[in-house]
C-alpha cells in the first residue's frame, strides 16, 4: 500500500469522469489497495468550486449535491491532513514559484506522502520535487511507475 | 457426502469499493443532470484557490514573494 496525496485536479477529474486514471487512484484508494491522502485545503478548494458553479442553482440542488460530495470524499477512506500553518506556507512559497500552491505543497510537506499526484507539473515541477524530496507525478506517470 | 460450497463473503475491501463507485455514481449523476463539466469545476477551482489564499490564511500573495 502506498500514500498517495492528491491535487484538487485530480479529485476533480477522478469525480467528473467515469473512466480514467484520476478515477483508478481513487478507486484503488477506496478499496483499500493505496492510502488516500488529502488536503484539508484540497477538499475546501473543490468545495468552493462547486459552489461557484452552482451559483444560480436551487438551495436544495445545492445541498444535496454538496452531501454527495462529502459521501464521495469519505467513501473514498482518505487520511485528511489539517491546513498548514501560516509559516509552513511561507516556506513553501519560496520553493514553489506559484503562490496559491504554496498551501497544497505544505500541506504535502507535512504529510510526507509516498507520492504527489497532480496534473498541474508545471507548477509542481521536477525543481520542487527535488527540493523538498517528494516524489511528484501524474497518475500516468504514477501507474508507469508501479507497474513498470 | 460433500459439503455444498457456500458463496463466499465478500472482503471488506470490496465492500468498500462498491459503496464507493454507488457514491461516485450519484455525484456523477447529479453533476450530469446540471450540466457541469469537468472544466467548469477546474477553472471554478484555480480562482478559489486564488482566493483561499488570502480568505483562509490572511495572506496577499505578495506577502509570499521571496525578497
Amino acid at each position: 500500500m502506498q500514500t498517495l496525496f492528491l491535487d484538487s485536479n485530480i479529485l476533480l477529474e477522478g469525480m467528473r469522469s467515469r473512466w480514467g486514471l484520476s478515477k483508478a487512484v481513487l478507486s484503488l484508494c477506496a478499496a483499500r489497495i493505496h492510502q488516500l491522502v488529502l488536503a484539508r485545503h484540497v477538499i475546501s478548494e473543490v468545495e468552493g468550486a462547486l459552489l461557484v458553479v452552482l451559483q444560480g442553482e436551487s438551495a436544495d440542488e445545492a445541498s444535496e449535491l454538496l452531501a454527495d460530495y462529502f459521501t464521495f470524499i469519505d467513501k473514498a477512506q482518505p487520511v485528511i491532513v489539517p491546513l498548514a500553518a501560516i509559516d509552513e506556507i511561507t516556506a513553501a512559497a519560496r520553493i514553489i514559484h506559484h503562490l496559491n500552491d504554496a498551501p497544497v505543497l505544505a500541506a504535502a510537506i507535512n504529510a510526507r506522502p509516498e507520492w504527489l499526484l497532480t496534473n498541474n507539473t508545471e507548477h509542481f515541477t521536477a525543481a520542487v520535487a527535488q527540493r523538498t524530496g517528494l516524489r511528484i507525478a501524474t497518475p500516468y506517470l504514477f501507474f508507469r511507475a508501479i507497474h513498470p | 457426502m460433500k459439503r455444498k460450497a457456500r458463496p463466499s463473503k465478500p472482503r471488506r475491501s470490496e465492500t468498500d469499493l462498491a459503496g464507493f463507485e454507488a457514491a461516485a455514481t450519484r455525484l456523477e449523476e447529479r453533476l450530469d443532470k446540471l450540466g457541469i463539466t469537468e472544466k467548469d469545476l477546474l477553472d471554478a477551482a484555480e480562482k478559489v484557490r486564488e482566493r483561499m489564499l488570502t480568505e483562509v490564511y490572511g495572506l496577499e500573495a505578495e506577502e509570499l514573494v521571496q525578497p
